[in-house]
């Protein structure tokens, strides 16, 4: 779906030469007043977005942008942002710049201070963050900042930090969506179980912590009676997830629902699936690879999406634009929650925003 | 929005145009064939959104999945509502037509999911007659004194919002109701608490493709896909404040 209008097209379009076009874009030289409307015009009619081309000064400077995220997995979250990167300097093919990828274990805070500090080692013209854990990042930050490097958080924020900018999610309204979601469809005297990962050397992401803050606050505002449970999680050691879900499942309980407050929710829903649970819905939040297969299968009702390739995307087509052009940022930026079900989700476009 | 009888003369003056390329946004189903027919005849490329009309051959449609959509729409609402209590389907009555062809599919969607699900919940009609605003509260007024069981409404069409400002208006807060399109009363409504899911289409996203096909086929003879099907999007009073309409321009 994705087609970029060039100088040649524009020129196509206008019955002018691309010189033409180039001089016009760049204001340089002399053209003709009937030159100048018809390019105006279909520039208008194209919706051409200027940054797109840029003048041969800024082709001969090369740029170096770390982008630092937890470690990729095909099919997981932080893929999608990083295909949403890819996306931005394609459309940015002209400018040269040079990326250099730093992943940490995002469950392990000892690599990610290990990766933060080959970070500081580089030249960088701006960095690409992707947080999980707080004192970590706040300390690269203040690097950054004493360093004079733009740096631009994806995923999440934080206080006390002063990026260039940051897209993200409403993690707090995400929580808090779950809760009216899940509460609108089981029953009233039910218990809620929630479940998040369990990290080594911090409690909790920041992202679930916020998310369970949002969903605390809708219980409480609603006055809600649901008993919440925690539903204990393993990502380092996935084996102990069945007998966790057997003794708890297998049991009498009063769980009529789960939420799961990070990506992982699909891998509970496996669970179930090869435990022969299959009556309790499941909330979860972003589209993996796995979360789409228990949405489709019907283990999980509900998934919420937050546009990772769009955050990824921007973040990029941010840092180009104001490395290369001085633009002015806006700092603040919160991306969609996207409802999915399983009847709309063969509808979604992920790259929605490449129209 | 055009009463039929204006519809004959709009498309008789179309088809007199002497145009490159037509975009139809299509609501009554003969009118319209008859009219995609003079244009292949006269050899018009032309696209339309919204909906699908059959028996056409236009060169793109740009659509969502209307009978996915009302599907969906009952699947919402019989997750949030009792098991035994009623539900109330808000239904235009237009003129000269039964039904715009969205409606209708949607509707068929709707009961192939009670159906298929073995849902018990009883679908009572609301009949509101579009042309006639000042007949509302009355109609209304009337069809919920006479049925006390219903616990959600769904309206198929854009016009949810008449019914979210009634229950505004009446004070009525525990009837759950769901929507499609994001036109403005609908949006207060979703924010006010009254709507509780909007499902929506996306139309800026579907009028920007069709007319941006339509320049590529014109201009460059682009090869166009003929069937595309738009996103649903289902917003909740928590998430349409982040929702962007232009999204696809970003």
């Amino acid at each position: 779906m994705q087609r970029k209008i060039r100088i040649k097209d524009i020129s196509e379009m206008a019955g002018v030469s691309p010189g033409t076009v180039d001089r016009i874009l760049h204001n340089r030289g002399n053209v003709s007043e009937t030159a100048r409307t018809a390019v105006g015009e279909v520039l208008k009619k194209v919706n051409y977005k200027p940054n797109i081309h840029i003048s041969g000064l800024s082709l001969k400077r090369k740029y170096k942008v770390v982008i630092t995220t937890p470690s990729v997995t095909e099919g997981e979250y932080w893929e999608s942002i990083h295909f949403g990167i890819q996306h931005a300097l394609e459309e940015y093919e002209n400018i040269r710049i040079k990326c250099l990828v730093h992943t940490y274990n995002e469950f392990d805070v000892y690599s990610c201070r290990e990766v933060y500090d080959r970070i500081l080692q580089i030249d960088a013209d701006g960095v690409i963050i992707g947080l999980t854990f707080k004192e970590e990042t706040l300390r690269l930050a203040r690097n950054l900042e004493e360093k004079g490097i733009p740096y631009i958080f994806v995923d999440s924020t934080m206080e006390n930090a002063s990026p260039l900018a940051f897209f993200t999610s409403d993690h707090y309204r995400c929580g808090y969506l779950m809760a009216r979601l899940i509460t609108s469809i089981i029953p009233q005297d039910s218990d809620i179980g929630i479940s998040y990962a369990i990290r080594i050397g911090d409690e909790s992401a920041n992202t679930s912590t916020l998310r369970q803050n949002g969903f605390n606050a809708y219980l409480s505002e609603k006055k809600k009676t649901h008993k919440v449970q925690l539903i204990p999680y393993s990502t380092m050691e996935p084996e102990k997830n069945d007998v966790w879900v057997k003794e708890l499942f297998h049991h009498q309980h009063n769980i009529g629902g789960v939420v799961f407050f990070n990506s992982r929710g699909g891998l509970l829903a496996d669970c179930f699936a090869r435990n022969g649970i299959n009556n309790i819905p499941i909330i979860g939040v972003d589209l993996t690879v796995p979360n789409i297969k228990a949405l489709k299968n019907g283990y999980i009702d509900f998934l919420i999406g937050q546009e990772p390739e769009h955050q990824g995307f921007l973040a990029m087509k941010t840092l180009i634009e104001y490395l290369v052009y001085r633009r002015p940022v806006k700092v603040q930026n919160y991306v969609q929650l996207d409802i999915l079900t399983k009847e709309i989700i063969d509808y979604y476009n992920q790259f929605n925003y490449l129209s | 929005m055009l009463k039929w009888q204006e519809y004959l003369p709009v498309y008789n003056k179309i088809a007199q145009l002497d145009a490159d390329a037509v975009i139809i946004g299509t609501t009554f189903k003969e009118e319209s064939v008859r009219l995609a027919h003079q244009l292949e005849e006269k050899e018009f490329p032309y696209i339309l959104v919204d909906s699908m009309v059959e028996n056409t051959s236009p060169l793109a449609y740009f659509t969502s999945d209307h009978y996915i959509c009302g599907y969906l729409v009952a699947k919402l609402i019989t997750t949030i509502i009792p098991p035994n209590a009623d539900i109330g389907m808000l239904q235009a009555v237009r003129i000269g037509d039964e039904s715009a062809n969205t409606s209708i599919l949607r509707k068929k969607g709707f009961h192939d999911y009670l159906t298929e699900h073995h849902i018990t919940n009883k679908v009572e009609r609301i009949p509101f007659t579009a042309m006639e605003p000042e007949k509302f509260d009355e109609q209304l007024g009337a069809f919920f004194h006479e049925h006390h069981q219903i616990g959600g409404v769904v309206v198929l069409n854009s016009r949810g919002g008449i019914l979210a400002d009634y229950f505004a208006r009446k004070g009525i807060n525990d009837i759950k109701l769901i929507c499609v399109d994001l036109t403005a009363p609908n949006v207060k409504g979703l924010k006010n608490g009254y709507i509780d899911f909007l499902i929506g289409q996306e139309p800026e996203h579907q009028g920007f493709l069709a007319m941006r096909t339509l320049i590529e086929y014109l201009l460059y003879r682009h090869p166009v896909r003929v069937q595309n099907n738009i996103q649903l999007d289902i917003l909740t009073s928590e998430t349409i404040d982040y929702y962007k309409r232009f999204n696809f321009m970003s």
